[in-house]
């Protein structure tokens, strides 16, 4: 390189080079006492840069009022909680729980884990007998879609916690068999996961306790609550192995 | 976090002054000084009216961080030209920066980094703070202002050199 090759600067930086244009950045710079002194500066000031994202500021005045001011207006509710149907084995999955299972779990071992924990005793006429997992979702969406409606405004939750709460320990039992052959990585990822939704839902319903009519509150409990059975099932699931 | 969902403005409140520190701190390096306040309020203005949208997939500090960023970015959008986002393509900042004297070497010890971010143009400013601050990939950055991944990483090397010019000039000064 005959000339300084500042454009590569930063890619050489951050390792953004391939090989040879990396091996040419590196042989300019043995010769180049300017380009160094450009690399030594960019290096301290990206360190700067990764120093500036702690930072915290003060407000130098109150913006609370300005904003408590703002907070008439509409405001979004959640959606209405999906029906938790059987993932299909060809269906996409996202990259966490995609990647590294070493041994698997039949799913008809969930399935009847699940069926089981049910009892096959169900009130709701949204029920299909192949999605055991929505099966115990139904009333939970039922009050959400009665909220989405208008109809539920004043209407008590009713969760139906007997069927819901054995799906979950079953499930959690599952998992914790299984727990041993997960990608420890995943297991963390897991744990963190449900901890912040179980502390969501002891939040809703401690809320719940005191305004047990609040629609947007029923619906913020539905809606966590199916959280924590999707993460569940998804998590079961995947140990069905690759 | 249920209270506030609910509708109680106290715990939403409580909420606000808990994260308020590091939203300000974003908004700021992102938009300057001088806009930073009314923007911060408006991520909470937003916050506010989403909360029931917030699954906990993340934790609220992440989602309140990405609702700033994309609330910036769109009064970014609103502002001038493309020309005036970024810095120029041409040689004259390069040009401009490229003689290091014996007094930049010492430069990065007391570098201001506010006043000289303060200093660029917003869409470099946002590809700056972006990248090297808050650590968004190219492809991220790209997605957000709408432009292409090879415009983010001129902007940013761009961006960068400025900032040394800035800088050693600043330190040569006093």
């Amino acid at each position: 390189m005959s000339t300084h090759p500042l454009d590569l600067v930063s890619d050489y930086l951050d390792d953004g080079l391939d090989t040879a244009a990396r091996a040419a950045v590196d042989a300019h710079l043995a010769e180049c006492e300017h380009c160094r002194a450009v690399l030594t500066d960019l290096t301290a000031l990206r360190g700067a840069a990764t120093a500036w994202r702690d930072a915290e500021v003060t407000p130098p005045a109150d913006l609370w009022p300005g904003i408590a001011a703002r907070l008439s207006g509409p405001r979004e509710i959640a959606p209405p909680v999906a029906p938790l149907a059987a993932t299909p084995a060809s269906a996409p999955r996202t990259a966490w729980y995609q990647r590294r299972w070493s041994v698997g779990l039949p799913e008809l071992a969930l399935a009847a884990t699940l069926l089981a924990a049910l009892g096959g005793t169900l009130l709701w006429p949204r029920v299909t007998p192949s999605a055991p997992a929505a099966d115990v979702m139904a009333p939970i969406i039922a009050e959400a879609d009665a909220f989405d409606s208008g109809a539920a405004q004043v209407t008590p939750v009713n969760f139906a916690d007997a069927q819901y709460d054995a799906a979950v320990v079953d499930l959690e039992r599952v998992l914790r068999e299984q727990r041993d052959r997960l990608d420890p990585r995943t297991v963390v990822v897991l744990e963190r996961n449900l901890r912040v939704i179980d502390e969501a839902i002891r939040e809703a319903r401690e809320a719940l306790a005191t305004d047990p009519a609040n629609a947007l509150l029923n619906a913020h409990l539905a809606g966590a609550r199916q959280r924590k059975l999707d993460l569940l099932r998804r998590a079961a699931l995947i140990t069905e192995g690759d | 976090m249920a209270r506030a969902v609910a509708g109680d403005t106290a715990a939403f409140e409580r909420l606000y002054r808990a994260h308020v520190p590091r939203i300000l701190a974003l908004t700021r390096r992102m938009a300057g000084a001088d806009r930073a306040d009314e923007l911060t309020q408006d991520v909470f203005v937003r916050a506010w009216q989403k909360l029931a949208l917030f699954r906990g997939e993340s934790s609220l500090a992440t989602w309140l961080h990405r609702m700033a960023v994309n609330l910036v970015i769109e009064q970014f959008r609103s502002l001038g030209t493309a020309r005036e986002r970024f810095l120029p393509e041409g040689d004259d900042v390069l040009t401009r920066v490229a003689a290091p004297t014996v007094a930049e070497r010492g430069w990065h010890a007391a570098m201001d980094l506010d006043v000289a971010v303060n200093r660029l143009p917003p869409g470099a400013r946002a590809v700056f703070v972006l990248h090297d601050v808050e650590g968004y990939k190219h492809e991220e950055i790209g997605t957000l202002l709408g432009v292409s991944v090879g415009t983010s990483k001129s902007q940013l090397h761009r961006a960068r050199m400025s900032l040394r010019g800035h800088l050693t000039a600043t330190e040569a000064a006093s």
